[in-house]
């Protein structure tokens, strides 16, 4: 509290020189429409730099010098005004403010290398308004993008490929994963870190850079889209402005039962087959004791005559009617958690402006994981002289975590999965061993008391096995702005950041891991009985930590010169940047927390196991791993516009980096762009009433996209060292490729801004077409050639894409009560249109994720013809050479891409977004549907070999066909044994398994209230906002009648319901 | 005024520090293998060329037997190469052992494609003798097992028109696969093989390292494969002359005889250590129960190979220790075909003195009578029959039932499974494997 008091007064005594003056002009500010007082209003001194803005109330206190001054007042949204007052004559005047359909036009747009009027705008941008960004609350800057941007497609988990949160700027552009993600500049740098370290309250603007003439001149990165950042500011001759925002969300755990497991009796069921057929019998007299599932090890008790058959089943009962997903509830979900609280405050003098923000977010998951972070970032500008100006920004972040509970799913038993049955306590609630790893009833007793406890307990053993991380990341710019002539400025910039990231596990003794480790190494003397520990008997500590530093340099000239009809603005510069990383893992025995000290071990030499008497090499973790990666960058820019109608605009850009291997002559690679546009309503001609703008603009150009793992020669990466040989080891990195290029993207974007009716709609239509060229893909490859991995990378492939973004707005009053809209329409298609190698097999174009396939979309699916199952034992029937066939392995192995059934696409073909919001006096309802259209998805069904091996079950087992007959109501194959894993393949292949994923989701909603201070008097502030907001809310219309959520395979994120106060002063 | 066009001239400045700044290597652990040193690295990754030796050669043997219900508890590809069938052996997709052996090769070639232009070969003549003799045996040894699984046994008449694996030369992927025929295959080894001799020292610093042993014993399997004995002899006796030491499995160096395990990994007979995970198959598997009553009761071998005459899974003997099958070249190995050379060559007593030195090591000490055999052709079998008690899991018995057949042995393997009877009859063409259907259809080569 101390310190934030501090900060307030220092920020008062920096904003001084605007108040320290004799003569005050008090005066109100209200709206020329419903004579409400106007908050924000900028009032200035004309010809000066003294200013200041209205209050919540509409009240200012102007300093002034004369008497008789001209004042300015103007705010976004209304027609500036400009008036002289005479102090002598009214000491506090009252003005009032018309809206103007005009200056909502007047917004800027920011590349990071420039800001221009969207007006003379040639390319295609989606600004994300502040409204609308804060409907949502989140802890990740970008996470509440992902919904309300035109152009902008989630990407569903179930796709897989892209991982979590994953977002596509108008489609694929690359089908190399690692190159996917757009490219991220805050304030007018690449965002080089974890973007998690940004508050997202510290966020003024958002711009989403989509076409050639808006993100060409971030060049060979810029493929794959450019989300343009910039933080708050402050403002020259701006009064103190402190706002306060703090939000609670809240959510239940995950509904566990939506994953569709197989019942715990038909489990039991499976299992009793195999015990009968011997299944896994030999596996009892394995030296290292792999482990049965507890119903097995019932079976093996009862077969040993220690059960009787009714005992038997008694037990298996029992077992039967237990489901882990209980436990799971019971025992490690939680409710969600997340508080977070920011503070702004911003003011300026004439000569300076400032900014400070101050974030703090507590979060703590559904598994009790936790997550604090605390930001802070400063802002700062100065006019050392009219010529000179200067800022500083610097950016501090701290967050630490601490991991929490296992989630469902992530507790396996050595040989499969966790068998639905099992359970982590006993009714009493205490701990109960889960045999994951060694067999049931060996290790109860081993080592008579020679031994630590063998068992695992899951219920516990994460509360042993602790990890923590924590990440510092500071940043610090300078920048420099010359006015060398009146038309000719000069601008330097220079970032460097810093993120250092810790993470250490400490293993306690008590945990598995470490009890595990210390009893394999375990010696004991068979004459003397003396027990010796190589891996000393204490806490094991895993730590690694990464050092990045980043650094950016930018000199640029800008020249801008107004003559006549004519404006011309050019920038040519240079940027050098460089990311260094460093990391380094290692790990230590017998570690003690409380004295920090460990142990040293032999890493060298072999030790028999406990268990097996095999030689075991106690683990050695150390490593270290150091990259840097460097860029040059030269970029031109210009534009030219005349009689502010037409606009031509140009941009061009060479990159080169350091990639490994690539002569220097090939590391250069030119891209630009051109863009043209035509503002209508300027011309003389047109003169329309009802028409508030008209604007035709097309643009052309290349961008690329690089992949720095990818080198053109032989390399090798060193593995470690040789336990033998004591000398390093490594193995093939990269396969080399001579003919390697960077990939680029052209693209072809048309588009309409309008505003008709005083805005009352508005809105925006862009066509565009990109063409992806040299695209990397992974090609098959005679594995012959030595190329273990079956593929190599190579430039292989022409795309194509097109597709529609229409964003449509619309406003309607009906009295007091206000309806917007917001319509967000998108299409998108592609289709690989050229690839230098065939592929054939179906099975290749089944592959998970994403195939290049000559003709059809990068994310096609594709999948066997189905004919039935067989009336007489169950087997699924398919087709080979047209032909009804049940021979698996020609179906799985043969089947051309011809005879494969073509599905359609996995990424939607239409999507978007509806936002609509009612606002009546003081109360606002916002919500937003979500939609995507003609796309599909693979469901899952029953797969009898991983039911086998690792007893993972589908509840489709219960709905399989079991006698002649049930092939009319049921598709799902009969159970065999022995297994049939191409039977598996063709049937998890299926056309049948495929639904359609069209879906409409209620997305978010946001309710608030805004708090008049006016009626309110007393109250010690401007404004207050109250908000409730749900977000990631449930489908409301979906194709599939499984009931299956077409984006999430496996658990459904819960809804989240979030409380927030905004308050400002 | 000046200032001002200093700073306009900046960025061109800049321009001139520019490829000294690209230069910097991107990451520190990626090399360009272009030293001797890094290529030795290549080759000492013992995961990837020591550790993952192919399991076909002990799936196809009849070593070991597999009861119905633990045969049906295995993979269906598993189950179709136990039964020696003619289509889908292998799992499709990652190309499993062919893959692997292939991949070996890659690297091989990579080394060999190298070395001639590293940078510091004048200074390290030595280490880059030792290189490229590593890099030839390790191609050599490949084409051999690669041989012994896909093609047929190799036969004076036939070879040089029998199909047998493409032979991949260099690192360059875009060279398509076309399959070679036996003799050129066999041909190449011995190449490579008496390079590598040539090159390697006689003492490896360590015996996951090939040396020049290793290589006069990878000559010697071949030529005994060719069935051509008076090679087979002299490369078999240049080996004993750099190393012949057994160790005396009453107790010494090398020998633990614990719970799982016998003897120690890089134990005093072994000259090059490469080794194999256990086969799903053997894991369920009873030793032949004919092959276990043959060993004498005084046979330190029964009880420290053997745990029961049904030893499911449990072999003790590997000279890797426990849990992999050793199968890379051992002194005791090198007896054996000693003695076998000279039995086929007509000296019995030649080979029994030898066997003799052998065995003495392997029974209860002051148990062991010497053998005798009045004929040479008795002793080749007594030769043979202890050829496959010592090197019993060792995956040697596939190819022997392979050479010895095409040598009038008539061995046929049986396997009786489900109600069904599985014959491989002695020089079957099933005794070549089919290869992995997609690499068939991938490269449209024939198949088997």
């Amino acid at each position: 509290m101390k310190t934030k008091l501090g900060i307030l007064l220092i920020s008062l005594w920096l904003a001084m020189p605007a108040m320290a003056q004799q003569l005050f002009l008090e005066g109100k500010v209200i709206s020329a429409t419903d004579q409400q007082p106007l908050a924000h209003v900028n009032i200035r001194i004309t010809g000066t730099d003294i200013g200041t803005s209205t209050d919540g109330k509409g009240w200012f206190n102007l300093p002034i010098k004369s008497k008789i001054n001209q004042l300015q007042l103007s705010l976004t949204g209304y027609k500036t005004l400009i008036v002289q007052v005479n102090w002598e004559l009214n000491k506090s005047p009252s003005f009032s403010l018309s809206p103007s359909v005009e200056t909502l036009q007047e917004v800027t747009v920011s590349t990071g290398y420039q800001t221009l009027p969207k007006e003379r705008a040639t390319g295609s941008f989606v600004q994300i308004d502040n409204k609308t960004y804060n409907q949502q609350i989140g802890t990740n800057v970008l996470d509440r993008l992902r919904t309300i941007t035109n152009g902008v497609a989630p990407v569903s988990d179930r796709i897989g490929v892209f991982g979590d949160n994953a977002m596509l700027i108008r489609g694929m552009s690359t089908l190399t994963v690692a190159i996917q993600k757009p490219l991220v500049i805050l304030d007018n740098f690449e965002y080089q870190g974890d973007l998690n370290n940004v508050n997202p309250n510290d966020i003024e603007s958002v711009n989403f850079l989509k076409d050639a003439a808006a993100g060409s001149i971030w060049g060979a990165k810029a493929a794959n889209g450019v989300i343009v950042i910039t933080t708050k500011k402050g403002k020259y001759g701006q009064a103190i402005k402190v706002d306060l925002v703090s939000s609670i969300t809240l959510a239940a755990p995950p509904n566990l039962f939506y994953d569709q497991a197989i019942s715990g009796a038909d489990l039991i069921e499976v299992e009793n087959l195999l015990f009968s057929k011997q299944y896994r019998f030999t596996d009892t007299a394995r030296a290292n004791r792999p482990p049965f599932s507890p119903a097995y090890e019932l079976m093996f008790q009862h077969k040993a005559g220690r059960l009787t058959g009714a005992e038997l089943d008694a037990q298996l009962a029992s077992l039967a009617g237990h489901d882990v997903r209980n436990d799971f509830n019971q025992y490690f979900y939680r409710q969600m958690a997340n508080q977070q609280h920011a503070l702004s405050l911003s003011g300026g003098s004439s000569q300076m402006a400032w900014s400070l923000g101050l974030g703090a977010d507590r979060n703590i998951s559904n598994l009790d994981a936790r997550y604090n972070r605390y930001t802070i970032r400063w802002a700062n500008q100065l006019k050392l002289s009219e010529k000179l100006h200067f800022n500083l920004d610097a950016a501090y972040a701290y967050t630490n975590s601490t991991s929490g509970a296992p989630g469902y799913g992530n507790i396996n038993l050595g040989t499969g999965m966790l068998p639905i049955y099992s359970s982590f306590a006993d009714v009493a609630g205490k701990a109960t061993p889960l045999y994951a790893y060694y067999r049931q009833g060996y290790i109860d007793d081993i080592g008579a008391g020679k031994l630590l406890d063998w068992r695992y307990y899951p219920l516990n053993d994460y509360k042993e096995s602790v990890t923590r991380d924590q990440t510092h990341d500071l940043s610090a710019t300078l920048g420099l702005d010359y006015q060398l002539i009146p038309q000719l400025k000069l601008a330097l910039k220079y970032r460097i950041q810093r993120q250092s990231y810790e993470l250490n596990t400490v293993h306690s003794l008590q945990s598995y891991t470490a009890r595990n480790l210390i009893n394999s190494f375990t010696q004991v003397n068979s004459g003397t009985g003396v027990i010796t520990y190589p891996l000393p008997k204490g806490a094991i500590l895993d730590f690694s930590d990464e050092d990045l530093t980043a650094q950016n340099l930018r000199a640029q000239l800008n020249f801008t010169e107004n003559w006549k009809d004519h404006q011309v603005n050019l920038l040519v510069g240079t940027e050098w940047s460089e990311k260094v990383a460093n990391s380094n893992t290692d790990r230590r025995y017998g570690y003690d927390p409380d004295i920090l000290l460990f142990n040293a071990v032999d890493l060298v030499n072999p030790y028999p196991s406990y268990m097996t008497g095999g030689q075991l090499y106690i683990p050695n973790l150390a490593n270290m791993g150091s990259t840097n990666n460097r860029f040059v960058s030269w970029f031109a820019n210009g534009a030219y516009t005349y009689k502010q109608r037409y606009t031509l605009s140009a941009s061009a850009r060479r990159d080169a980096s350091n990639l490994f291997g690539v002569a220097t002559n090939d590391r250069w690679k030119p891209l630009w762009s051109v863009g043209v546009a035509w503002n209508v309503l300027k011309e003389e001609w047109i003169k329309s009433p009802w028409l508030q703008q008209l604007k035709l603009r097309g643009s052309y150009g290349k961008q690329g996209n690089i992949d720095p793992r990818k080198v053109a020669v032989t390399t090798i990466s060193y593995q470690a060292n040789s336990n033998f040989t004591r000398s390093f080891y490594s193995q093939i990195a990269n396969y080399p490729n001579p003919d390697l290029r960077w990939e680029e993207v052209t693209m072809l974007n048309l588009g309409l801004d309008f505003a008709l009716f005083n805005q009352r709609l508005s809105g925006s239509v862009e066509y565009y077409t990109k063409h992806m060229d040299d695209l990397y893909a992974s090609m098959p490859i005679d594995l012959t050639t030595g190329i273990t991995a079956g593929s190599v990378l190579r430039n292989v492939g022409r795309a194509k894409g097109r597709g529609w973004d229409i964003q449509l707005r619309g406003y309607t009053n009906f009295g007091q009560l206000k309806w917007s809209k917001d319509l967000i329409f998108n299409t998108y298609t592609d289709k690989v249109s050229h690839l230098s190698q065939e592929v054939s097999l179906g099975r290749q174009a089944m592959a998970s994720g994403f195939n290049i396939l000559q003709g059809y979309s990068p994310s096609a699916l594709f999948a066997y013809r189905w004919a039935g199952l067989d009336g007489q034992t169950g087997d699924p029937i398919g087709y080979f050479n047209g032909q009804q066939t049940k021979d698996y392995n020609a179906i799985v192995n043969q089947t051309t891409l011809q005879d494969a059934v073509f599905i359609g696409t996995q990424m939607p073909k239409y999507f978007g977004s509806l936002g609509t919001s009612f606002a009546y006096k003081d109360l606002e309802l916002a919500l937003r549907f979500t939609y995507k259209f003609a796309y599909f998805f693979r469901r899952n069904s029953i797969d009898y070999n991983a039911l086998v091996t690792k007893l993972q079950g589908h509840a489709d087992y219960a709905q399989r066909w079991q006698q002649p007959g049930d092939e009319l109501h049921t598709n799902v194959p009969a159970m065999v044994y022995p297994l049939n894993s191409a039977r598996d393949d063709f049937y998890r292949n299926a056309e049948i398994l495929f639904e359609k994923g069209d879906h409409i989701r209620l997305q978010y909603v946001n309710l608030s209230y805004s708090l008049r201070p006016a009626a309110y008097p007393w109250l010690p502030f401007r404004a207050m906002k109250l908000s409730f907001a749900a977000n990631q809310l449930p489908i409301i219309w979906r194709a599939n009648k499984a009931g299956l959520d077409p984006e999430t395979a496996t658990l459904q994120r819960p809804a989240n319901f979030s409380f927030v106060l905004n308050i400002n002063f | 005024m000046k200032l001002k066009y200093c700073l306009i001239l900046l960025p061109a400045i800049m321009c001139m520090g520019c490829k000294k700044f690209l230069d910097e290597k991107p990451n520190g652990k990626l090399v360009v293998p272009n030293t001797v040193a890094s290529m030795q690295s290549l080759l000492d990754n013992h995961n990837l060329l020591n550790q993952k030796e192919v399991n076909v050669p002990i799936t196809n043997c009849d070593d070991f037997q597999l009861s119905t219900a633990n045969w049906l508890s295995l993979n269906q590809y598993v189950r179709n190469l136990h039964t020696w069938s003619r289509e889908n052996a292998f799992e499709p997709g990652n190309g499993g052992i062919w893959a692997t052996l292939y991949g070996r090769i890659y690297q091989a070639n990579v080394v060999l494609d190298g070395i001639d232009e590293v940078n510091d070969r004048a200074q390290n003549l030595q280490e880059w003798q030792n290189v490229k003799g590593q890099a030839l045996l390790l191609r050599a040894r490949t084409y051999f097992d690669l041989l012994q699984i896909w093609a047929k046994p190799y036969d004076t008449q036939t070879a040089a028109t029998d199909l047998g694996v493409p032979l991949r030369l260099g690192a360059n992927f875009n060279t398509p696969s076309v399959r070679a025929t036996v003799a050129k295959g066999y041909e190449r080894m011995l190449l490579d093989l008496r390079a590598a001799a040539r090159l390697l020292p006689n003492h490896p610093i360590h015996a996951i390292r090939p040396s020049k042993p290793a290589a006069y014993a990878f000559l010697a399997r071949t030529h005994l494969v060719m069935q051509q004995v008076d090679s087979a002899l002299y490369y078999t006796e240049l080996a004993l002359q750099l190393k012949s030491n057994l160790m005396d499995y009453n107790g010494g160096e090398g020998v633990v005889n614990a719970v799982n395990n016998a003897f120690v990994r890089f134990n005093p007979e072994v000259i090059f250590d490469t080794y194999l995970p256990y086969p799903s198959a053997l894991q369920k598997g009873d030793i032949d129960p004919a092959l276990y009553a043959v060993y004498h009761k005084n046979d330190l071998r029964k009880t420290m190979y053997h745990r029961t005459a049904t030893a499911v899974g449990v072999f003790r003997g590997s000279y890797s220790g426990y849990g992999f099958l050793f199968n890379g070249v051992a002194t005791d190995e090198l007896y054996l075909m000693k003695a076998e050379c000279l039995a086929r060559k007509g000296d019995a007593q030649g080979a029994i003195n030898t066997l003799n030195a052998l065995l003495v090591k392997r029974f209860k000490t002051g148990t062991y009578v010497p053998l005798v055999a009045t004929n040479a052709q008795e002793a080749l079998a007594t030769v043979l029959l202890e050829r496959r008690k010592e090197m019993v899991f060792r995956g040697w018995r596939w190819m022997d039932v392979r050479r010895l057949n095409k040598m009038g042995a008539n061995i046929t393997m049986r396997r009786n499974l489900d109600g069904r009877e599985y014959i491989l009859a002695p020089n079957s063409s099933a005794y070549a494997l089919p290869i992995p259907e997609d690499i068939i259809n991938m490269t449209g080569m024939p198949q088997n």
